[in-house]
């Protein structure tokens, strides 16, 4: 037994229902892909877009409504963890405890699921308005006093207005959104392809030009469906192994 | 008088010290409760290993088992007992511990190796 088979089992216990990316992350995905096809389809009755937008949908609702079966059926179930602090530290390789084992560490804190959505939904417009604030400001300083410039070219919310500001706002949730998992899975190299897609979107909700709405559905519903993917391939590989 | 890495290790609990134990018990520990299946997923170990270190967890007084029928299955659910946390978080500390005197008794018994020639 040794440190990264205690701290894999650690981890995927904690993070076991985070990490059913077919019930989460791909049927999120998928939605948001049926709502870019809809977006680019407006007005037109392309065949392509109509079958993409039917496909995807149906498999979202398929995968809502058996995925946790799938899942409890095949890995078992697990209760979250109370919300109570985590003090358990990484173990020494338990066979040469006084040998070779490298190192000893404190487990990072593992913030409590009551607390994990807010921080999410408080990650989003926090994202948003630094990137907003460094690449495409909407304030301008007068007298030491920021004016907002934004408001009243959106209230009267024109076409040109509300495509200015949806598309990177759709970039800016998505790209937070697989920040905050990142984050909230305690920044582990396994994870790295939440930091990644998140850097991706963020980069392209800071683009001084606006891609049309329905291409940054499509893009964010790809990302979503591969990290749900990916994510479920990582609980699959580390719960694979059945006696 | 500090005990040597030797006798630390001695007095570590042995219903924890257990390859197979441990790994059940750190996978209980990150939850509030978890099923056979996955444990037996988790660890790795097979139905009867698992059945046979879970008695013996909870003889010890360290988990507590519960069965329930689920869609006429047996689902037996496992968690931590109340004796069972603190006993696992006692363990790391003593691991910590003796890491760190095996780290002091390295440097203070290091023989170093005989020149050659």
């Amino acid at each position: 037994m040794e440190n990264r088979d205690l701290d894999r089992i650690r981890f995927v216990t904690r993070h076991f229902h985070d990490l059913q990316g077919l019930r989460s992350l791909v049927p999120i995905g998928l939605i948001t892909l049926s709502a870019g096809a809809l977006s680019a389809g407006r007005g037109a009755t392309s065949p392509v877009l109509l079958s993409l937008q039917a496909v995807s949908f149906l498999a979202a609702v398929l995968l809502i409504a058996g995925a946790g079966r799938y899942y409890r059926s095949t890995f078992g179930e697990v209760e979250a963890p109370l919300d109570r602090p985590v003090t358990a530290p990484y173990a020494l390789s338990i066979f040469s405890p006084a040998g070779s084992a490298p190192w000893l560490g404190s487990s990072p804190q593992a913030i409590p699921p009551s607390r994990r959505l807010p921080v999410i939904l408080m990650l989003a417009p926090a994202a948003f308005a630094v990137f907003q604030f460094l690449f495409r400001p909407p304030w301008i300083k007068l007298n030491s006093v920021y004016i907002y410039l934004g408001f009243e070219s959106l209230v009267p919310m024109s076409p040109s207005a509300f495509k200015a500001f949806s598309t990177p706002l759709i970039y800016a949730l998505c790209g937070s959104l697989f920040l905050g998992l990142w984050l909230l899975r305690q920044r582990r190299l396994s994870q790295s392809h939440h930091l990644a897609l998140g850097a991706l979107l963020l980069g392209l909700a800071a683009l001084p030009v606006a891609a049309p709405l329905w291409v940054a559905l499509l893009l964010c519903g790809s990302a979503l469906v591969l990290a749900g993917f990916l994510d479920h391939r990582q609980l699959v590989r580390a719960l694979g192994r059945q006696q | 008088m500090n005990a040597t890495p030797f006798e630390q290790l001695a007095n570590l609990d042995r219903r924890v010290h257990d390859p197979a134990r441990l790994a059940i018990l750190t996978a209980l520990s990150a939850c509030e409760r978890a099923d056979f299946l996955f444990l037996q997923r988790v660890t790795g170990l097979t139905k009867g290993n698992l059945s046979s270190h879970l008695s013996k967890l909870e003889e010890a007084g360290l988990v507590e088992i519960e069965k329930r029928f689920v869609e006429k299955k047996t689902q037996t659910l496992v968690r931590l007992s109340e004796e069972g946390r603190p006993a696992i978080e006692r363990y790391w500390k003593e691991m910590e511990k003796l890491r760190k005197s095996a780290a002091r008794w390295e440097m203070h018994n290091l023989v170093p190796e005989p020149s050659q020639g």
